[in-house]
């Protein structure tokens, strides 16, 4: 148990910055692929007139 | 050409731009490249902590060895990515080339945040102290300060073409401080130890076998969660370019259409 808590500590953080951006770049993905959608519609609509 | 819609020219080059859009789907990691970089990195968690043995000396902190040295190679990797892709870009002037610069250097921060977050942790109970200014903490915090400068350019830098040219010296200046990071522990006397993986009598030859072999498992699974994080982060790059060019070529920057 000796200096658990600093290697507690380490593991978590570590693994939590790396699930945040794991977390950030999905969302980024999903805001991205929901801008796409939009852009392409707004082509349908100009085609369209 | 008083009519509201655009030139046939212009939706010809949109409909360029949607047959690129759908590539970058071709980017992402395959599941199953996920699924075995989640198994490596559930391995070498095991193997860190239950299957190497506790170090004599300095107990069970010692664990901490298995992600810090991996993810401090790892960032060496994102650094000589970033390299060769700022060399190419200079040299050809190739948006890709760009685009694998700006995607390492999102994921080397990554790597360098772990290393700048276990290394402390780590020095505390070892050393008696969180942070010291020796040559290599120096060094690596250097390249940390130069990663997140090369992010802040990224996002403030001005016109996309000059941005990717400061971008690529600044990638150029960063790898430069590698070789400095790596032979810091031998060029001066350090509170950091001496390599123990790369050294002159052989790749990890001075550790315990069972030593090596946690720590090439850590290596792995970092550099296949590398490899997710990079791909997912380009395509990323690459959709939010074409979002942009598209954007672009309708007119749409006020958001009132969309």
């Amino acid at each position: 148990m000796d200096n658990f808590w600093f290697l507690f500590s380490g593991l978590v953080l570590a693994w939590a910055v790396v699930f945040f951006y794991i977390w950030s770049l999905a969302r980024r993905t999903r805001d991205l692929r929901l801008q796409m959608d939009a852009v392409q519609a707004q082509i349908e609509r100009n085609r369209g007139k | 050409m008083a009519s509201t819609s655009p030139p046939d020219t212009t939706l010809d080059s949109l409909d360029a731009d949607l047959a690129r859009a759908d590539r970058p789907v071709s980017l992402a990691p395959s599941p199953a490249l996920i699924a075995v970089a989640a198994v490596a990195m559930v391995v070498s968690l095991y193997a860190a902590l239950l299957y190497a043995p506790t170090d004599s000396f300095q107990g069970n902190i010692q664990r901490m060895f298995y992600i810090h040295v991996p993810a401090a190679l790892t960032m060496y990797v994102a650094v000589t990515l970033i390299f060769f892709a700022s060399i190419l870009y200079l040299q050809k002037r190739d948006d890709r080339w760009d685009e694998v610069g700006a995607a390492a250097a999102e994921v080397g921060t990554l790597f360098g945040t772990v290393v700048m977050i276990t290394g402390p942790l780590w020095a505390r109970p070892v050393w008696g102290t969180w942070w010291t200014w020796d040559a290599r903490l120096t060094s690596t915090f250097i390249l940390w300060l130069i990663f997140i400068a090369y992010l802040m350019l990224r996002a403030y830098g001005g016109s996309p073409e000059q941005v990717a040219r400061y971008c690529a010296v600044l990638g150029i200046i960063g790898f430069l401080d590698l070789p400095i990071i790596h032979f810091s522990v031998v060029w001066w006397r350090t509170l950091h130890p001496q390599p123990v993986i790369m050294t002159e009598e052989g790749l990890g030859a001075n550790l315990p076998g069972s030593m090596l072999a946690a720590v090439a498992l850590g290596l792995l699974a970092a550099l296949l969660l590398f490899t997710v994080l990079f791909r997912s982060r380009l395509r990323v790059e690459r959709i939010s370019r074409q979002v942009l060019a598209m954007r672009r070529s309708l007119d749409l920057f006020d958001g009132e259409n969309l």
